[in-house]
């Protein structure tokens, strides 16, 4: 009789541990989606136990995205000429005229900016629009415009007649003809919101991937730092650099992802607000920080600046690291990303990190 | 020792052999899939074709609808381009040949997306 008891006893705790350790190794189900939104292909991917769960947090992180990007567009709609109505828009065309109260997002986005402005000396600018708008980026037939009405739009571009009312959540132009592109800042900013709409929904493992600009929850299925490659600014499907990174995000500018030739010379999407033409001093640069949106900021901004202003700028700044090719091939990047970052440049680069 | 225990331990030992062997194999076979080069086609999100490129002599033309318009694909040996597209920037077109691992061919009017998968365990690659 005891004997039997036993039995059974030994047979239910195996059945218990059997089911713990199935529950434990649960094999996790991976979820992807991908969707074209502000103007390029967005990748996200979420791990976890429940599909169902998954696919509606992926869900409500795209309609964050959507959201965003309705905000800050400032292009027509496709085959319209007539602007879409977003908050964009309607600071731009009451430029001058009186301020417009804005989505709590839009105005984070312009005090970010505005903040980020002052510390990149000038190198970054929201109010860079009519200059864009000469260039012709963002439509279909970009152009070198003429020199000397560069030197006119220029006096469009002035941060400082950005004018942000917090108490009321309104922005204003200070001057008619101003305009606004947030094209810096929105899709990492979107990328951020998104990511926060995973998390709200209990997920603890993500990959986003918004063009090229990447922000990662957690860890890997595997429970290690996701790997992340560096484009080899130089070579298409060649890496420079490999990353390893947990709960960060990863956001390069480089003179080839948007461009057009003229005269033999490349011109890139990516202006010197001072100057009013592309930034000529990097090849790429990628920013490692916490923030999708900070890091979309910054990538913009340090393209813009020569390599030891921004290796100065960023001993500054907290939790901020960078990886940067420059024009003549030097690869530099900040001391934080050392036993973060494996190298695979080859001869075509000169590492200039043994200073 | 019984005969029974005896049985019993000859067919635990077989199980953990049979299982050795089964994870063995799986992990062979899933390693090999990394490897080849696999053009995948992608419309409005969703995955339409997959492709092996390490087929020799292949050749063949793809028509498909993208979100504006038809849109062809060309596969010539073991690389792939868009031939034509119906899309204002022609950015897809002129992009030309890719067949490394990694590479890829966006056309965003289009919501088209071709590309090589990648062989070398990156999670992702910031461009």
């Amino acid at each position: 009789m005891r004997k039997r008891r036993l039995i059974w006893f030994v047979l239910g705790a195996l059945l218990l541990g059997f089911v713990g350790v199935s529950l434990y190794f649960r094999r996790p189900v991976e979820y992807r989606s991908d969707q074209f939104l502000m103007d390029t292909l967005v990748s996200i991917r979420v791990f976890g136990t429940n599909e169902e769960a998954l696919r509606k947090a992926v869900g409500e992180a795209y309609a964050e995205m959507h959201r965003i990007a309705d905000l800050t567009d400032n292009f027509p709609a496709e085959g319209t000429t007539a602007n879409r109505e977003s908050d964009v828009n309607r600071i731009n065309e009451m430029a001058g005229v009186k301020p417009v109260r804005v989505d709590q997002d839009v105005f984070t986005m312009l005090e970010l900016a505005k903040s980020y402005h002052d510390l990149a000396d000038g190198a970054f600018d929201v109010t860079i629009g009519p200059v864009m708008r000469l260039w012709g980026f963002g439509g279909n037939s970009p152009h070198v415009p003429r020199a000397a009405d560069i030197m006119a739009s220029l006096v469009f571009v002035d941060n400082a007649r950005l004018v942000l009312n917090r108490k009321e959540q309104t922005a204003f132009l200070g001057k008619s003809g101003m305009a606004l592109d947030l094209g810096a800042i929105a899709k990492g900013y979107a990328t951020e919101k998104a990511l926060q709409a995973l998390k709200r929904n209990g997920i603890k493992k993500a990959l986003i991937d918004a063009g090229g600009n990447i922000r990662v929850l957690g860890t890997n299925a595997g429970g290690e730092a996701w790997r992340i490659g560096i484009k080899n600014p130089l070579k298409s499907g060649d890496i420079l650099a490999v990353l390893s990174l947990k709960d960060s995000a990863a956001v390069t500018s480089g003179d080839y992802y948007r461009y057009f030739e003229s005269g033999g010379r490349r011109y890139n999407h990516i202006l010197n607000p001072l100057t009013g033409y592309p930034a000529a001093e990097n090849l790429s640069v990628t920013v490692v920080t916490k923030d999708a949106g900070l890091a979309d900021i910054l990538s913009t901004a340090f393209f813009v600046l020569n390599a030891e202003k921004v290796l100065e700028v960023v001993e500054k700044l907290e939790g901020v690291d960078v990886f940067l090719v420059t024009v003549d091939r030097r690869i530099l990047y900040s001391p934080g990303l050392k036993g973060r970052i494996e190298l695979r440049a080859g001869a075509d680069f000169h590492n200039d990190q043994s200073r | 020792m019984t005969k029974a225990d005896k049985y019993l331990v000859a067919g635990i030992l077989f199980v953990a052999l049979i299982s050795v062997v089964l994870f063995h194999h799986n992990f062979l076979l899933s390693q090999s899939r990394v490897e080849g080069g696999q053009a995948c086609i992608e419309v409005h999100g969703k995955l339409i074709k997959k492709i092996d490129l390490s087929e020799k002599g292949r050749k063949e033309t793809i028509k498909l609808q993208g979100v504006m318009g038809p849109a062809t694909i060309e596969i010539a040996g073991n690389r792939i381009r868009m031939l034509d597209a119906h899309c204002p920037d022609q950015i897809c077109v002129r992009r030309g040949w890719i067949g490394k691992p990694g590479e890829s061919i966006v056309c965003i009017p289009n919501e088209i997306n071709i590309y090589i998968e990648r062989g070398d365990m990156l999670d992702a690659v910031t461009r």
